[in-house]
């Protein structure tokens, strides 16, 4: 089954302030050239006011992205959340791809480490943060990110409020 | 992993009839898709359900350079008129006099991750947003918060809309007494009713516990109510002064005072009084007049009196009128500790600013109400759920959503603040500046609504940032002032009641648009909304700072001791004003100053091109229409029980559908019909069927029959696949019936 949203996020290198105003001027040229293929990219949002939320957003109709600044670490967030594709890992991999590409883009004004990702899954009802889901969506992510990136990743579960969506992080050691 | 459906999980879960109501929307959405539903009739329904559209719906955005259309896939489908079904579009999600548990900010803050952007938006009126929402979540998500007891129901379209409240009544120290549970029972009895179904436009209605404060803001409500007592036959009696036909939008109109003193047994009918007359005689075509207001102006409030007066003997009565007076006995809001007050605790860095201006201290000794400052009216979802821990563990769960846009926990032991200080803190929810100038209420604007002209968020984040920066600095009064941002005229940010009001409007420089602002001066809060501020002059957005200082330090160094701004504005008169504003009126150059083309927040060159049909409105649909709609996606319902071999449900469903149609004609003629299946039948065959109105010239009296024949049924037939089917075939065959009959009396109706 698909969850309803799979978040994927890399983190900001080092230590430096990432400058979430920057982004806004970056998104509405993403919007006006069509950036992403395969995604429609609708609107920016702005949160920065919000301390430690989603900072500024790009709306789209298949997913979102963000320079998101949650639990007061900055980096690129991708949500994927309509037009899913046909399973859980299918789906990873097309957030992981939208988010490389989208990277890409990004180099030079937002610099990523890409040998650490949080992935969020984000489904209440078939996805509850447990030890069990945690054993039936690893495999999968586990898959995705080796086989992108050429190497073993790991996951482990990150703890979290159990109320919140259930988070995966992923690293090469 | 099995995942089950939240429908399947939650029906047994929540208040009676609403689990159906839901399916019954769910299914509207189906016949939508499919096509078999009309489209102004299913935005009034969505509407009606808090299902609001949003900027760039219809499709069109500029992007700075040109307007391109947003290729949405299925883009043949729509929501309503003009608004694509896939385009994102906004909850509005009711929380009667701002009141949540934990448990419901828990919900609350999951769905904002789940279905929306991560930030719940608490606005104007007490209500939570969720934006960025599909169409088809919405039922999933009502369902999630119906098993809480929460409903998005008639929190848009043209009914009433959700009932404030003083976020601080139960505490006040001024308050005549705790007007919580009359606003909560008001809202319950109102919501779904029969007598607020056909009005041509919203209907706020707003409780206030006293007369002096600005809290409940009761006289720019449709109808407000402000607490007062009275001594008949030396017995203290509750009752409340009601006022009527008060509003803002975009001619603000005073509330005039139905009647001084209306008891508790009494509040209730009035109400239905008014609104029955008010969906009878209100304006329904001209969508700019069809407020109460503007029939309050019209018949003036003697004859109003008059009209309501006459109106009561003819309402069946309600034991609800009375019977909620019970729960009002109840109703007791109590601490979770003990009180002590502060004395000599530790005080941590930054407390003592944020006790000046966030803790009020409750009429009960040694508590205190504390506000939490939202920036522009935002929290994520991690923070709801750390808050609904805070509010457990320090307060015994009291929470409210405020008209200010901020949250407030009630019941505060005194010698908690400093803990409770660091909790927030810790969560970024310890803001100081709670009802000061950094403190900036704001609507949507140009952010989502379709109707913005300018941004008001922008703008109002442009200013807290830079209030914030200097607050330390400002001199008291003006640190105390109150600054409200609204993105079009229609004031949703409630401007006219600041003492420095600012509603967006655009202004032509040479071939191209620059925003601008109209600024309003001198509104006052306290009186419960006591009067409107005056407009002086509209200034390009990226002035309005500069406007603000400027009219800031005059006051600080021009003002009589003691003089409030009101005063001094009223003082200075409308040239005066403008004389102070003027120097930042001139339109700019774009070739000098480019930025001024370009809203706050944004990069693109401005247009007014974005600005799209508004849904605040909602849409005129007859009451007809909408409640035959009912029927046919309680038909639609039917069909799929068939469909899943539930025939038995199946069988019940075409019957209800048979009856909710039934229902609808009846209206048609007799409001007050009721909701006893009995009675509808009775009336129907009457007014229908007897006197042949309900007739085919082919068919005769066969469409009747149909459910007739059900009604009558006995009981013990075994309901097998064949009899659902045939069931549901002549229940649409009498929905059509039910279609034409009314058809024929309207056309006598315009006939004659």
């Amino acid at each position: 089954m698909i969850p309803q949203r799979i978040k994927i996020k890399f983190f900001a290198k080092g230590d430096q302030p990432v400058e979430a105003e920057l982004f806004v001027a970056i998104f509405h040229g993403w919007i006006r050239n069509q950036l992403i293929s395969d995604i429609l990219l609708i609107d920016v949002a702005d949160y920065k006011h919000v301390p430690n939320g989603p900072g500024v957003m790009l709306i789209g109709h298949q997913a979102d992205y963000a320079v998101d600044y949650a639990d007061g670490r900055p980096g690129l967030l991708y949500v994927r959340k309509r037009q899913h594709a046909d399973s859980f890992e299918e789906d990873v991999r097309l957030a992981l791809n939208h988010l490389v590409q989208s990277a890409e883009l990004l180099a030079g004004q937002l610099d990523l480490n890409l040998d650490e990702a949080v992935v969020t899954i984000v489904d209440e009802l078939a996805a509850p943060n447990s030890a069990e889901t945690f054993d039936h969506f690893a495999p999968s992510v586990q898959a995705v990110f080796s086989d992108h990136f050429g190497r073993n990743a790991l996951v482990e579960r990150v703890e979290n409020d159990t109320r919140l969506p259930i988070q995966l992080r992923v690293f090469f050691p | 992993m099995v995942a089950k459906s939240w429908k399947v999980l939650l029906q047994d879960q929540m208040p009676e009839g609403w689990a159906e109501e839901i399916d019954v929307f769910d299914g509207q959405i189906e016949l939508m898709k499919q096509g078999k539903l009309d489209e102004k009739v299913f935005a009034e329904t969505r509407l009606r359900r808090g299902a609001y559209g949003q900027r760039y719906d219809n499709g069109q955005r500029h992007d700075g350079v040109e307007t391109r259309a947003l290729s949405y896939p299925d883009a043949a489908l729509f929501k309503g008129p003009d608004t694509i079904w896939h385009a994102p579009g906004m909850l509005r999600i009711k929380i009667p006099f701002g009141g949540v548990t934990p448990r419901q900010m828990e919900v609350l803050s999951v769905l904002g991750q789940e279905y929306s952007d991560n930030i719940l938006h608490v606005t104007t009126r007490q209500d939570i947003q969720l934006h960025y929402i599909h169409i088809e979540d919405t039922p999933d998500i009502m369902r999630r918060l119906a098993a809480v007891g929460i409903t998005t129901r008639e929190a848009c379209g043209n009914s009433v809309r959700n009932v404030t409240c003083c976020p601080i009544a139960g505490v006040c120290r001024d308050e005549k007494f705790d007007t919580t549970p009359y606003a909560n029972a008001l809202a319950f009895f109102l919501l779904g009713h029969d007598d607020v179904q056909d009005f041509g436009r919203k209907f706020k209605i707003a409780f206030s516990g006293c007369s002096e404060h600005g809290c409940g803001l009761a006289k720019m409500h449709d109808l407000g109510f402000i607490a007062r007592t009275k001594v008949i036959d030396g017995v203290t009696k509750r009752g409340f002064a009601m006022y009527v036909g008060g509003g803002l939008g975009t001619v603000p109109q005073q509330a005039k005072l139905l009647t001084d003193f209306a008891s508790e047994e009494e509040v209730f009918p009035i109400t239905q009084a008014v609104c029955r007359i008010f969906a009878r005689l209100g304006e329904k075509r001209n969508r700019n007049r069809a407020r109460i207001k503007f029939l309050v102006e019209k018949l003036g409030i003697e004859e109003l009196r008059r009209l309501v007066k006459e109106e009561l003997p003819t309402i069946p009565p309600d034991q609800r009128w009375t019977g909620y007076l019970e729960e009002v006995e109840q109703y007791d809001e109590r601490p979770l500790k003990p009180s002590i007050h502060l004395n000599g605790q530790a005080r941590p860095d930054g407390f003592d600013e944020w006790y000046g201006s966030n803790v009020y201290h409750q009429r009960q000794e040694g508590y205190a109400t504390v506000t939490i400052n939202l920036p522009l009216g935002d929290f994520t979802a991690e923070q709801g759920i750390r808050l609904a821990d805070i509010a457990r563990q320090y307060c015994g769960g009291h929470i409210r959503f405020t008209v200010e846009q901020n949250i407030v926990l009630r019941w505060i032991s005194e010698a908690d603040l400093p803990a409770l200080y660091l909790d927030l803190k810790a969560e970024q929810l310890a803001t100081p500046g709670a009802g000061t100038i950094v403190d900036i209420t704001t609507c949507p604007g140009t952010d989502t609504c379709k109707l913005g002209i300018a941004s008001s968020r922008g703008l109002a984040g442009e200013l807290r940032t830079r209030l914030t920066a200097k607050s330390a600095s400002l001199p008291d009064a003006i640190k105390s002032l109150r600054i409200k941002v609204s993105g079009c005229f229609n004031s949703c940010g409630q401007h006219h009641l600041a003492d420095l009001g600012f509603y967006g409007n655009s202004r032509r420089a040479g071939n191209r648009k620059v925003p601008h602002f109209q600024v309003v001066l001198g509104g006052q809060w306290d009186d419960n909304g006591g009067s409107y501020g005056l407009a002086v002059g509209a200034v390009p957005a990226k002035r309005v700072p500069d406007v603000l200082d400027a009219i800031t330090d005059h006051y600080a160094n021009g003002r009589e001791r003691g003089e409030s701004f009101k005063s001094w504005v009223s003082r200075l008169g409308t040239r005066g004003a403008r004389e102070l504003i003027q120097p930042f009126m001139t339109l700019p150059v774009y070739e000098e100053q480019p930025q001024f083309f370009t809203d706050w927040g944004d990069v693109r060159e401005y247009t007014i091109g974005d600005i799209g049909v508004g849904e605040c409105a909602g849409e005129v649909v007859s009451l007809f229409s909408f409640e035959i709609a009912q029927a046919e996606s309680q038909l639609f319902e039917a069909q799929i029980a068939l469909d899943e071999g539930n025939f038995g449900r199946a069988d019940e469903l075409a019957y209800r559908a048979m009856v909710l149609a039934a229902r609808s004609l009846v209206r048609v003629q007799f409001l007050d019909v009721g909701h006893e299946t009995e009675r509808i039948v009775e009336e129907f065959k009457s007014r229908f069927v007897e006197t042949k109105l309900f007739y085919d010239q082919y068919a005769h009296s066969k469409f009747a029959n149909y459910f007739l024949d059900r009604h009558k049924r006995a009981e013990g037939v075994v309901v097998d696949r064949e009899v659902a089917h045939h069931l549901i075939e002549e229940g649409q065959l009498f929905i059509e019936a039910v279609h034409s009959c009314e058809a024929k009396l309207t056309g006598l109706a315009s006939a004659n």
